[in-house]
């Protein structure tokens, strides 16, 4: 699934990355590389998976989005 | 400022009982200035109202300290009940006595007296404990001078734990790796590390900083990648492996939004199984507690910041039962929650870091839970219980925000009323029933005497007062926690074998033990025993009267046991405990009675 949205770092539990959707969604990102944890307040459109479920993880703040990809809008 | 107000309340019942108030009759001032505990220049002030002028009059005196001030001089306990009525005033300790005179010469004075520092409390000398607020709001201090949690294992399922050089090796037992499935349960993270110090950071070795059950053990199992992500079966796995190895506490702090139904009965085992299972309720924000804090059995925990209203992020619902401090950086860096743990970034270093989360809210409810536990209240749902029934109030802040059982669930934690209504209420009334069996002992033992006033058996009566007494259901006196082993002395001989063996849900052995320890089989046997040896002579042997009064404590050991619902036993459904318990106690009366019966006493 591709994803549209704005990328956050939370200081939530030591640190957590998130992607909040142009829905309002709010995605806890997994295996985002270096380069998106570059873009925080900026808009990028994320190549990814939702776990089944939505995961489980200390974040525990919406659905875990593993990233395959990622491109800057 | 709640919590203040109530470090007041302590400091004044310290003074109190030290004879250290007011004291203008029969010593000097100078005398009371020099008393042991006195802080060189610090006077306490109460004012009879809040007129403009005595407050005025007081600010002339001295520097009105504030608290950040109290903390830099390592002052903690000496507080401002209230700003308008109640002083604490710095002044130049050579013009103390000077101040003081003159202060109680005025009418709109109740009170001022030199400020002593609160010795009943132990204060752990870990140079940054001073920054963790967190552990003060939880009560942690309050509680310590009673137990650190020794004798209970507390399993923290998470990233794993790190061997900071701020925890204490010896108590981190033999964990499990769920992601890679191996023995090697290290963090690679840190967050489970961060969660394992709030619960059992090595406390009073003078590094870094405090944790709220410092003598508890830790047991590592690493359910969530070095990412902090993780499957519901190996929490499930985990959950039922920490219930399997003697946790009696666990400590999950993290979720999902999916029902499990693995999980739910992963849950539901663990708690059959004796362990009270506490759960980070979420950080959503907003209403909807994630699982498995959601799940029947499990603890909910929300989370609270350093004015003790709920966190921000903080999910709440219907299934949170006791909020506690998770920390909430918007007030800044400091309000956060500090442990040690890995450095940020590099896996290989360690740090204290500030973190605020559900997730550090639920160590300390763990915390609490292991030390309400290594009091000998054993069933999950008496630790449940006296948690739940101490917890204070929200400030009045938190009021207009929605639903107050929601956010709070029963309010907010105090490990030490949990732990003291533990050792207080339950001691008492243990020692009340422990009475009533010596009570037995002694009638019985006064007849046997009568009856064989040519053979007085001062040593054996003494004995089975003794035993009777308290020897089988001792009372875990305020204080004894710092002497090594002092869990083996405050357990009742009935739950001695479980817990030499690691716990009543350790393993067989100690289960075994455990149903043993509480039933009648001790002395049912040893009165058959003795019944056998004198059965040959109509001499009673001085045995007699020791089985019975033996008999008799553990009858009462048993009944208390059965009232109070603290004990969990291993392959008894929890609500036949009590009716397992009520048998054991008569027949272990039955067995004393009837020794003694045998020699004509009714």
């Amino acid at each position: 699934m591709k994803v549209q949205g704005k990328v956050e770092h939370k200081d939530l539990e030591g640190g957590i990355w998130q992607l909040v959707a142009d829905s309002g969604q709010r995605y806890t990102l997994a295996s985002a590389p270096p380069d998106l944890k570059k873009c925080a307040g900026e808009r990028v459109e994320i190549d990814g998976a939702v776990e089944e479920g939505g995961g489980f993880g200390f974040a525990m703040s919406g659905s875990i989005l593993k990233v395959r990809s990622f491109k800057k809008l | 400022m709640p919590t203040l107000n109530r470090g007041l309340a302590i400091s004044a019942c310290v003074c109190a009982l030290a004879g250290c108030g007011r004291r203008t009759v029969d010593r000097s001032l100078q005398a009371e200035l020099a008393d042991e505990g006195v802080v060189p220049g610090l006077i306490d002030v109460q004012l009879r109202g809040s007129e403009a002028a005595p407050r005025q009059f007081v600010r002339t005196l001295g520097e009105v300290l504030e608290d950040e001030e109290l903390r830099d001089q390592s002052l903690e306990g000496l507080f401002e009940r209230d700003v308008a009525e109640h002083f604490l005033i710095k002044v130049d300790p050579a013009k103390a006595a000077q101040v003081l005179a003159a202060l109680r010469a005025r009418d709109d004075v109740l009170y001022a007296e030199p400020a002593v520092r609160m010795a009943a409390l132990w204060t752990p000398n870990d140079p940054d404990y001073a920054k963790q607020w967190h552990l003060k709001a939880a009560g942690a201090e309050e509680a310590w001078n009673a137990t650190r949690g020794a004798g209970v294992t507390v399993a923290v399922i998470d990233t794993g734990v790190a061997l900071v050089d701020d925890l204490d090796k010896a108590r981190i037992v033999t964990g499990h790796n769920f992601v890679a499935n191996s023995a090697d349960a290290r963090d690679d993270h840190g967050h489970g590390t961060h969660v394992a110090g709030t619960i059992a950071q090595s406390t009073g070795n003078g590094v870094g900083v405090a944790g709220m059950a410092p003598a508890a053990k830790v047991m590592p199992l690493k359910v969530l990648s070095a990412e902090g992500f993780g499957t519901s079966a190996a929490i499930a796995d985990a959950i039922r492996y920490a219930a399997d190895h003697g946790a009696k506490v666990m400590n999950l702090s993290l979720g999902g939004g999916a029902r499990s139904a693995a999980m739910a009965d992963a849950v539901a085992y663990a708690r059959r199984r004796g362990s009270l299972v506490v759960c980070a309720a979420g950080n959503s924000g907003s209403r909807g507690v994630s699982f498995p804090a959601a799940y029947p059995g499990a603890f909910a925990v929300s989370a609270v910041g350093p004015k003790g209203t709920l966190a921000p992020y903080s999910s709440f619902g219907p299934e949170v039962r006791i909020a506690a401090p998770g920390g909430d950086k918007s007030l800044g860096e400091e309000s956060g929650v500090l442990q040690q743990t890995l450095a940020e970034g590099d896996a290989t270093k360690s740090a204290y870091r500030w973190f605020q989360g559900t997730s550090m809210a639920t160590p300390h409810v763990a915390g609490a839970a292991a030390l309400v536990a290594s009091m000998g209240v054993t069933n999950p749902a008496a630790i449940e219980r006296l948690l739940v029934s101490t917890a204070k109030s929200p400030p009045p802040e938190a009021r207009g925000q929605g639903p107050m059982a929601e956010r709070y669930g029963a309010g907010l934690l105090d490990a030490g009323a949990a732990v003291k209504k533990a050792a207080i209420w339950h001691g008492l009334l243990r020692l009340i029933l422990a009475l009533g069996g010596a009570f037995f002992a002694i009638a019985h033992a006064r007849k046997l005497q009568q009856l064989r006033a040519k053979e007085s058996l001062p040593g054996a009566f003494w004995t089975a007062l003794v035993v009777g007494a308290g020897a089988l259901t001792i009372v875990a006196p305020l204080g004894l926690a710092r002497i090594p082993g002092a869990a083996y002395v405050l357990t009742p001989l009935a739950g001695l074998g479980a817990l030499i063996v690691g716990g009543a849900h350790a393993n067989v052995a100690g289960s075994v033990l455990a149903l043993v320890g509480y039933s009648a089989v001790v002395p049912f046997t040893l009165a058959t025993f003795t019944r056998a040896a004198t059965s040959r002579s109509t001499a009673l042997g001085t045995w007699t009267p020791l089985v019975a009064g033996l008999s008799f404590g553990w009858a009462g050991l048993l009944l208390g046991a059965a009232l109070l619902r603290t004990v969990y036993l291993p392959w008894i459904p929890s609500l036949l405990v009590p009716v397992w318990l009520v048998i054991g106690a008569v027949i272990a009366w039955g067995a004393g009675r009837g020794l003694l019966a045998r020699g004509g006493v009714r």
